[in-house]
């Protein structure tokens, strides 16, 4: 049976090796899917009045649901970027909502809620990755 | 025309003609994540904590994209940061930021909401007695032209028989006061399995054997003030027909204030804090990319 494919390891790792965690990259069937960026990477910021919400929408196209990263910074210029939702407004007082109504990804758009609890205005940027493999 | 070259890797049984990129593994037109390095860090919970924090120094000089994960060594669950409570069964709220310099971890236990930390258990009072009137309605110690005390009642107390306790403190609540002098106190535990509620005086039910002695220099009210009850608990809790979810109860007398100097915690809120033994360590881990996240 023919066995061919790709596979590139770490410096100092064998290619032979049978740790995944030696390998950068490797074709083999029993891989389905890689984090390959199919979008290419982009920020924006968001405007929040005080104690209210900010929606951002964000056109994917790709005709199916894809994996999305996301990372918001926020309190403007504090330099602290967070990864994801949060339950509730815990983080820095301004989060990206958990509420799938308004947070989500379909299979056009990557959508998101952030609510600003600070009693001032809030510009809060992102910074986004779609992933090429489907989210579901 | 234009050249078009590059390097495709499909999934197996796709064509490399393929525009679909779910059916790639790889193609030179997308770019992939770039792995920087993978740090570990843990941090601990000790008894009373509501959150804990801890951080991982990526050194790139920039932000960049990161995944991160926590596990508990309670029940070795590893969870995804940000994590999020109900949602996928963690009790915990995580998350996780990066600077130019580090990634930062932060737990924050579910119970915070109710003002609970790791391994405490907080109950406000369910029944307070006043031996000054006889009353039921607010808690009193001290002396007019004569001594008078209180009592406190604490119910679904969470505690098996003899379990180990780290510290049981009242926290109490005074609304009012008199006199500038200590207001001179004894304190004890009622030394039943599950004490019956206040609706009765229960100032002459049976004491624990442990004690307090307290002196205590009231400020101006309101004001809160802690009495020493581990003593008095681990007493209680040792009866031979204590159940987790008795109830307990506390009596103050006076114990020489002079008169007119006494202190009321009315309409307050009066708790019972007990700490229990044992820490929890959560270890963190974080993938760290080399992709920049730049606006």
């Amino acid at each position: 049976m023919e066995d061919y494919g790709l596979k590139i390891s770490k410096v100092g790792k064998s290619i032979s090796s049978n740790n995944i965690d030696d390998l950068i990259f490797v074709s083999s069937s029993s891989v389905q899917a890689t984090a390959m960026i199919v979008k290419p990477p982009a920020s924006g910021t968001v405007t929040i009045a005080a104690s209210s919400y900010g929606d951002v929408s964000i056109t994917h196209d790709l005709g199916y649901i894809p994996t999305a990263i996301l990372y918001t910074e926020p309190t403007p210029g504090s330099g602290n970027w967070y990864m994801g939702c949060a339950f509730t407004n815990t983080v820095e007082d301004t989060a990206v909502t958990a509420n799938g109504a308004y947070t989500y990804v379909d299979d056009t758009y990557f959508k998101f809620r952030i609510y600003n609890s600070i009693a001032s205005q809030r510009i809060v940027k992102y910074y986004y990755f779609i992933l090429g493999e489907s989210g579901i | 025309m234009a050249l078009n070259y590059g390097i495709k890797v499909t999934r197996a049984g796709y064509s490399t003609s393929t525009n679909d990129p779910r059916q790639l593994l790889m193609s030179s037109a997308y770019p992939m994540f770039k792995y920087h390095n993978e740090y570990t860090v843990s941090a601990t919970f000790n008894p009373g904590d509501q959150t804990a924090t801890a951080s991982v120094t990526h050194g790139l000089g920039y932000v960049p994209a990161f995944m991160a994960y926590g596990v508990r060594d309670d029940d070795n669950a590893n969870f995804i940061i940000p994590s999020i409570p109900y949602a996928i069964s963690e009790f915990d709220f995580a998350e996780a930021w990066a600077d130019d310099d580090k990634i930062y971890f932060k737990v924050t236990l579910f119970d915070d909401y109710i003002g609970q930390g790791w391994n405490e258990l907080i109950y406000n009072f369910s029944d307070y007695w006043s031996s000054f009137d006889s009353l039921n309605d607010h808690w009193s110690a001290g002396a007019t032209d004569f001594a008078f005390g209180g009592a406190f009642r604490f119910t679904g107390i969470a505690l098996t028989n003899s379990q180990a306790i780290t510290s049981a403190t009242i926290t109490v609540g005074v609304t009012a006061k008199a006199g500038n002098t200590d207001i001179k106190m004894n304190h004890w535990g009622i030394d039943e399995d599950s004490t019956a509620d206040f609706s009765s005086d229960p100032m002459g039910r049976t004491k624990t054997t442990a004690t307090l002695g307290q002196d205590l220099s009231a400020p101006a009210t309101p004001f809160g003030f802690d009495i020493n009850v581990k003593n008095m608990v681990e007493e209680i809790i040792a009866r031979g027909s204590w159940s987790s979810g008795n109830a307990i109860g506390f009596i103050t007398n006076d114990n020489g204030s002079a008169a007119d100097t006494w202190i009321v915690a009315r309409d307050s809120t009066n708790t019972l804090t007990i700490l229990k033994p044992g820490t929890l360590t959560v270890d963190f881990r974080a993938i760290v990319f080399k992709d920049r996240i730049s606006v």
